[in-house]
């Protein structure tokens, strides 16, 4: 079967992050795949060897993706697609109309990526991809099985989770929890460099910039209030206690 | 005069064909094990040949290695030079039956011969009651048929001894009315005794069984070299070699380092024996099995999975299953050659388990359970008489699993993930790596490099929050007595000492690269280190890639500077009844037990006493060699080394070793003690004394 995993490149969630100039400061900063891509695209390995086909993985963002592209295919991935909008202005409508467009060059079965991305966390991108392309999708899957031309997913829902099936070709969207993320071997990282990895621009694709101009315009960023340090309340068991119980309710008004 | 002793021309013929028989199936036995050797990769044993020899030498005479352990180490002196020198005795004898000459006839020489082969008596008799009466542990007496063997080889020598001694005796009547030859035997109380039982033959039946029992003296002689083809225990034969062969230089320099550039290369770790040097092929070869390493090895005695000594074994067994080698001879064109046929060549192993296919090295020979409990703590090797390293292997088969595989514990997955975007295992965001040292007016080289050492804090002294607390001690002591220094900041990387024991070369080497580079800018020169892991690496590791500084652990340099009257150490405001964990590498990988004890003498206040398990027979906290980063099931390594730490009562433990740090206050929390006694590093101690 032929798959399409759809990947992001994203900070790292340890990384420092700075504003400067109303913009986040990307000196220096790690990336990484985004991990719930990590997820997507180990199903997608999962697939791959229990049902044979291949695995082609995409991307929309500047050239220095590459790395997470990179370790798609170190990780078993057999081709990619990486295209450069060219601009840093964009939101999910410009990347799901991209990979919408990219993706529907490619034979599919099955498009498989993140439910959400850890940087922005909009979780639009694949619902918006499968829209495009007038697919069926099912969000937030801890388990997948593939068999004939159907899909059964487990998907996460409020308080539970429900089996869902789809016919194919479907997207389908992962969850924490659907898999164990391989750790690439060194045969698949010197592979890897030898991989067909396509890197393309938007008239690559037949579009142009004002098709996919972002709709949402990020008017400010701010960090979120630095922490305050711990409040250590000393005394016997007793009166700390009933300190404390003040604390709570006339200084953090929760009780 | 022809010699009376000397065989017949009959007799001289016979012997050259049986000894010629003997010759060929020891010579055959030493081509077969070559080529079972040889099987392993290239590794470079043949330089510094002096210093190889003395050491076998040194080893062989004064066997300091086997004497560690009384005991057997006493079955093994008498064994070794019991037989080492009868041996010279049946030559003796040999050259007499041959030629009838007599090298030989001082009494003393007979006396000599005569304790020999007592020696080797006795100690062969102590050996069998080692191993079967008190059933020493570490030996691990097997089943009726895997003792064959040994008891062959037992029973060959002792029998040969025995018979020389019947031999002796009646040529001592044979010989008695021939001027000149009692003389010989005044000192040999052995044979002496035993011509006792013979008093009274005419001299011709002596001389008849003198020769019978000679004879029969020979064929287990023969039957020796013969045996070196065909049994599994030639461990006398080739452990001098091994010897000879052993790893030379820094001990903490002991792993190879992988080429990643080769382009060819397909795999990186030891998946199948030929993977392994040929030096990892010919150590089992030079076990005894004595179980010295098992019984210092701290995984085993926590019950797990793993015995060095199980590993050689099971590594001798599929070399042996894999190669079976035979040896053809052909004489073609006047020249000898030898060919040399594999049952199974090196290709078809690890096929599985399948229709006469060979095991598979990983899973169904060594499990991986083995492979993990390892901490290369080096106890292992620093008691193995034969200078086996186990540690090298153990690291191979991780590189399999690692590099080739991809198969290990997702902790060391979090961990590797974590090296290579935050270059420390923990996670943390690598900006934040310099932050313990805001305010405490420390230099950062990308400031300021005109400093004469770099203080390489490491991955704990600059995330852990309680290992912080040691960096901190450790600069207040540095600046106290005014030494020159500045630390790398956020272009610190780990060091990559876990990387590479739990198996991801690649990884190590990424992260060295990174750091001599850094190190290299800014023309470091020093380097101080506060933990033994990157003082292991930086000096011992770091010069395989270009990066050659002199190193020294922080315990060093406060002991020199203690000395130098630079630092004062006062009292600590307290009496402390400490005792002093010696890491595995500072102490067996570095030799250093002296400057941590030297810094707490100095400290008024300060009792120390000792362990029962310290110095290079220190037990691991079990952190090392990647542990700290994985999963321990079952007993734990740091809660057996507490409680030895606890049996002498302390009231604190002082440790060199930020991993150490941790794996005890763990094992006080575990046994509910950790109110009462605490861990200190030295450098907190002393630094609370300034």
């Amino acid at each position: 079967m032929k798959i399409v995993a759809l990947v992001k490149q994203t900070f790292d969630s340890e990384a420092k992050i700075a504003l400067e100039g109303g913009k986040i400061n990307r000196q220096g900063i790690s990336l990484i795949m985004n991990p719930y891509d990590e997820y997507a695209v180990e199903e997608a390995l999962k697939l791959k060897e229990k049902h044979g086909g291949e695995v082609t993985v995409v991307t929309v963002g500047p050239d220095e993706a590459t790395e997470a592209v990179r370790q798609a295919l170190a990780m078993g991935a057999d081709q990619s697609i990486l295209v450069n909008p060219g601009t840093e202005d964009i939101d999910e409508y410009t990347t799901a109309k991209i990979l919408a467009k990219a993706v529907s060059g490619l034979e599919y079965d099955l498009i498989i990526g993140g439910f959400r991305a850890i940087d922005d966390g909009s979780a639009q991108v694949a619902g918006r991809v499968a829209e495009i392309l007038n697919l069926p999708v099912v969000n937030m899957v801890t388990k997948l099985e593939v068999d004939g031309g159907k899909a059964i997913a487990t998907s996460d829902i409020e308080g539970g989770s429900a089996v869902m099936e789809v016919p194919l070709p479907a997207v389908i969207t992962a969850q924490k929890g659907l898999n164990e993320p391989r750790y690439p071997s060194m045969k698949g990282i010197m592979q890897a460099k030898k991989k067909p990895l396509k890197k393309i621009g938007l008239s690559d694709l037949g579009l142009d910039a004002s098709q996919v101009a972002a709709k949402v315009k990020v008017l400010s960023y701010s960090l979120p209030p630095a922490r305050a340090a711990g409040k250590i309340i000393p005394g016997e068991p007793a009166e700390a206690a009933a300190a404390l119980a003040k604390a709570l309710r006339e200084e953090a008004k929760i009780i | 005069m022809i010699n009376p002793s000397m065989l017949s021309t009959l007799g001289i013929v016979i012997f050259a064909i049986v000894g010629a028989i003997a010759l060929y199936f020891f010579f055959m036995g030493a081509v077969e094990l070559f080529s079972k050797v040889t099987l392993g990769q290239s590794t470079s044993r043949n330089d510094q040949l002096g210093t190889r020899l003395w050491g076998v030498i040194n080893h062989a005479v004064g066997q300091p290695k086997i004497l560690r352990q009384a005991e057997g180490g006493i079955m093994h002196f008498l064994h070794f030079w019991g037989i080492a020198i009868f041996a010279l005795a049946i030559v003796h004898l040999m050259l007499e039956r041959l030629f009838g000459a007599v090298l030989f006839r001082s009494p003393v020489w007979y006396l000599i011969a005569d304790i020999a082969g007592l020696f080797a008596l006795v100690g062969i008799l102590y050996s069998g009651f080692r191993r079967y009466v008190q059933k020493v542990p570490r030996l691990d007496t097997g089943s009726w048929k895997e003792e064959q063997p040994i008891v062959l080889l037992i029973l060959m020598i002792a029998l040969m001894v025995v018979f020389y001694f019947l031999s002796y005796g009646c040529k001592i009547v044979a010989t008695a009315s021939i001027p000149g030859e009692p003389e010989r035997y005044t000192l040999a109380f052995i044979s002496s005794w035993v011509a006792s039982w013979f008093v009274g033959l005419n001299p011709v039946t002596a001389r008849f069984w003198e020769f019978t029992f000679w004879w029969i003296q020979m064929i287990f002689a023969f039957g020796l070299l013969v045996s070196f083809r065909y049994s599994p225990v030639i461990h006398p034969a080739v452990a001098p070699l091994n010897i000879f062969m052993r790893h030379l230089g820094p001990k903490g320099a002991n792993i190879e380092s992988i080429n990643f550039e080769d382009e060819e290369r397909e795999t990186f770790g030891v998946n199948k024996i030929a993977d392994f040097t040929w030096k990892d092929l010919m150590d089992p070869y030079a076990c005894a099995e004595c179980g010295r390493c098992q019984d210092n090895c701290p995984a085993y005695l926590t019950e797990k999975p793993l015995s060095p000594k199980k590993i050689l074994a099971e590594i001798k067994e599929q070399i042996e299953e894999t190669v079976a080698p035979k040896v053809a001879v052909s004489t073609a064109g006047g020249h000898i050659s030898f060919a040399v046929t594999k049952r199974a060549e090196a290709a078809e192993e690890g096929e599985g388990n399948k229709e006469g296919k060979v095991k598979k090295l990983i899973g169904e020979r060594i499990s991986p359970d083995e492979i993990w409990a390892c901490t290369t703590c080096r106890a292992c090797q620093e008691e193995c008489p034969v200078f086996n390293e186990h540690i090298v292997k153990v690291v191979g088969l991780r590189r399999a699993l690692v590099l080739d595989e991809s198969d290990f514990p997702g902790e060391a997955q979090l961990a590797f993930t974590n090296m290579e975007r935050n270059s420390n295992p923990w996670g943390i965001g690598w900006q934040t790596r310099g932050d313990w040292a805001t305010d405490l007016g420390v230099k950062v080289l990308s400031e300021d490099s005109n400093v004469e050492y770099l203080y390489y804090v490491g991955c704990a002294g600059s995330f852990d929050e309680r290992v912080k607390k040691v960096s901190v001690s450790l600069v207040k002591i540095l600046q106290a007595a005014g030494v020159s220094f500045g630390i790398l900041g956020v272009e610190e990387k780990c060091c990559g000492d876990s990387a590479r024991r739990l198996g991801n070369e690649y990884l190590f080497q990424s992260l060295v690269q990174e750091n001599i580079e850094n190190m290299l800018n800014y023309k470091v020169k020093k380097i101080i280190t506060a933990c033994p892991h990157c003082f292991n690496t930086l000096k011992n590791e770091y010069p395989q890639f270009g990066g050659t500084f002199e190193v020294i652990h922080h315990t060093q340099l406060m002991a020199r500077l203690i000395q130098e009257g630079k630092i004062k150490a006062g009292s600590g405001g307290e009496n402390l009844k400490i005792t002093y964990h010696d890491s595995c590498y500072l102490g067996r990988y570095n030799d250093e037990y002296a400057a941590p004890r030297q810094v707490l003498r100095a400290i008024s206040g300060l009792q120390i006493v000792e362990m029962k398990r310290n110095l290079n027979k220190g037990f691991c906290c079990g952190a090392g060699g990647g542990r700290m980063w994985l999963e321990e099931h079952g007993k734990r390594i740091n809660t057996a080394r507490t409680e030895q730490a606890l049996a002498v009562n302390p009231e604190a433990i002082a440790v060199n070793c930020p991993f150490c740090l941790t794996m005890f206050e763990d094992g006080l929390k575990d046994k509910e003690v950790s109110e009462t006694i605490k861990t200190y590093d030295v450098a907190e101690l002393l630094a609370r004394t300034i």
